[in-house]
């Protein structure tokens, strides 16, 4: 793997790791926590790490060659699996937010001794798990922007081939259908008016300015940022038995199951990308239509290859879709319509309801009348789904959407 | 996993030890009953079996196993003839000396006790295991 970093982002990295070190070195509430929580043991190899890793930095800044220090990446190691140890034990609301802190500082001390020693993929691994399962101190993102100029370094060229190919799924002629509407480019104050009502309605050419929309490929992504770590949802539901979570590159990801045919289907989905590859966020921008209400934005990206289905679920959330790649059709109810959700308590968000099947209106007579909005989203096109509305999502194509929740 | 005589066969349970996500129930006529999660081989069975929510039994029928014990991911077994057989992470050497990775029923090893000594006691730490020799 070829690994180029020009000299500007070569020096900015160094001085992330110079930082990040130190910070983490002379963070005081952390260490005394450390000791609150009885590891001393720990806490004496979580300081010698330390001290090792500046003193190696700086060899690796004076001699200018590769350091060796396995000793470091070995009491790195041990300090993660007691960490890792601590965030699998138990009920995850209950697990102690020092143990995800300790995880991601170790995470970017690991990399650091791996990138002076020349391990530049295990490198940007162990950043990619930190930021996955660990927590920040406060405001800072060192592991953020490391991950990033490695990326950087790991760069590939690439030429985009893939055209997304709709393969359109039409819903049973038993449901009664309506459209929604489409509206030009709304003003904030149109946009007001349009939430009035609380029905769902789509917004074109309102995100065209984003770069997104004329860069991102799964070429693009896979160049680019195929040295990163997500975790990806493989199985066709997340109600079925087989369903499950795996961490990949979004090279593998993209390779095995997005520009070839896989058995399985498997699906990056709700996931805070634009928390994680910080890199990302430059290619799309904040919606300000979100800013009607006060409250925090969930960004969430969904990426996966044609077939993807969400069943039938509503969200406790406002939401703006954004597809920017490929397309998508929804399928939605009013919130006031009574959708058979299951009885379980991690599904009761979830609906019975199978709207795709043939004989849906056998199984569920009252679906016969009530309104099923359909619509389908091709890229730029912006999707409002109001609060609670149930929703059933089945991507036509490749496809790769941005969605902003909001209360 | 709630488990009673009924999870066993019908055999009585004589003596449990416990991993932080697997569990052992030694029986009576010493059969040893393992479930919980398999990632690292420490329920000693194939790498194939990634968990198993209810109990099931181990090793062949002439083996009769002594007492148990277990490590955070790892489970030790000492049988009637005094072998000590070690199965699950061994990334800090917990199960093998010589092995360069985790132990499944694959690869099961017995421990190399030193000359003809016998094992007589085993017990496990989280991350390490100590066994007496006669």
């Amino acid at each position: 793997m070829l690994f180029c970093l020009e000299k500007s982002d070569s020096h900015r990295l160094i001085d992330v790791f110079e930082k990040g070190t130190r910070f983490y070195s002379q963070e005081n509430a952390f260490h005394k926590r450390f000791v609150e929580l009885f590891c001393t043991k720990e806490k004496f190899i979580f300081d010698c790490v330390l001290a090792s890793t500046i003193k190696c930095l700086q060899k690796y800044q004076d001699d200018c060659k590769e350091v060796e220090n396995q000793t470091n990446i070995n009491q790195c190691e041990i300090l993660i699996d007691f960490a890792w140890e601590k965030i699998n034990i138990g009920h995850w609301k209950d697990v102690d937010v020092f143990w995800r802190k300790l995880y991601r500082i170790i995470s970017f001390i690991k990399c650091v001794n791996l990138y002076i020693s020349g391990g530049v993929i295990d490198a940007i691994k162990s950043c990619d798990m930190g930021l996955i399962m660990g927590a920040p101190i406060r405001e800072e993102l060192f592991t953020h922007e490391a991950a990033d100029v490695i990326s950087l370094g790991l760069s590939k060229e690439y030429t985009n081939i893939h055209v997304p190919t709709k393969r359109y799924v039409i819903p049973p002629r038993s449901l009664n259908i309506k459209e929604v509407p489409s509206i030009n480019s709304p003003s904030l104050q149109y946009f007001m008016e349009l939430l009035e009502p609380g029905t769902p309605f789509v917004m074109k050419n309102i995100i065209s300015h984003w770069p997104a929309i004329k860069k991102w490929s799964p070429e693009f992504l896979r160049s680019k940022h195929g040295c990163r770590t997500v975790p990806v949802e493989i199985g066709s539901s997340y109600v079925s038995e087989h369903w499950s979570q795996k961490l990949m590159t979004l090279d593998e990801y993209i390779s095995d199951y997005i520009l070839s045919k896989s058995d399985s289907i498997a699906y990056l989905a709700q996931y805070e990308l634009f928390k994680h590859i910080t890199r990302l966020k430059e290619d799309i921008s904040p919606l300000d239509y979100c800013a009607v209400s006060n409250s925090e934005v969930v960004t969430n990206c969904w990426f996966g290859p044609e077939g993807t289905v969400s069943p039938l679920h509503h969200d406790h959330y406002q939401n703006l879709f954004c597809q920017v790649y490929g397309y998508k059709r929804f399928i939605m109810y009013d919130r006031a319509d009574d959708m058979h959700p299951h009885q379980h308590h991690l599904l009761k968000n979830t609906s019975q309801v199978d709207v795709e099947s043939p004989t849906v209106t056998e199984e569920f007579p009252d679906m016969k009348e009530k309104v099923a909005w359909v619509v389908e989203l091709g890229p730029g096109d912006v999707l409002y789904v109001p609060l609670h509305w149930w929703h059933h999502v089945r991507s036509l194509s490749v496809s790769f959407s941005v969605s902003f929740w909001w209360k | 996993a709630v488990v009673s005589t009924q999870s066993t066969g019908g055999l009585k349970v004589k003596n449990i030890a416990a991993g932080y996500w697997h569990c052992l129930a030694l029986t009576e006529f010493d059969v040893v009953y393992a479930w919980g999660w398999n990632n690292k081989g420490q329920l000693g069975l194939s790498r194939e079996n990634a968990m198993e929510n209810m109990p099931v039994p181990l090793f062949e029928e002439d083996m009769e196993i002594d007492y148990i014990s277990c490590g955070r991911s790892h489970s030790a077994f000492l049988t009637k003839d005094k072998s000590l057989y070690l199965c699950g992470w061994n990334k800090y050497k917990q199960c093998s000396e010589d092995a360069n990775e985790d132990i499944y029923l694959d690869n099961r090893l017995k421990v190399n006790t030193p000359s003809a000594t016998d094992v007589v006691d085993v017990v496990c730490g989280p991350w390490s295991t100590y066994f007496t020799t006669d």
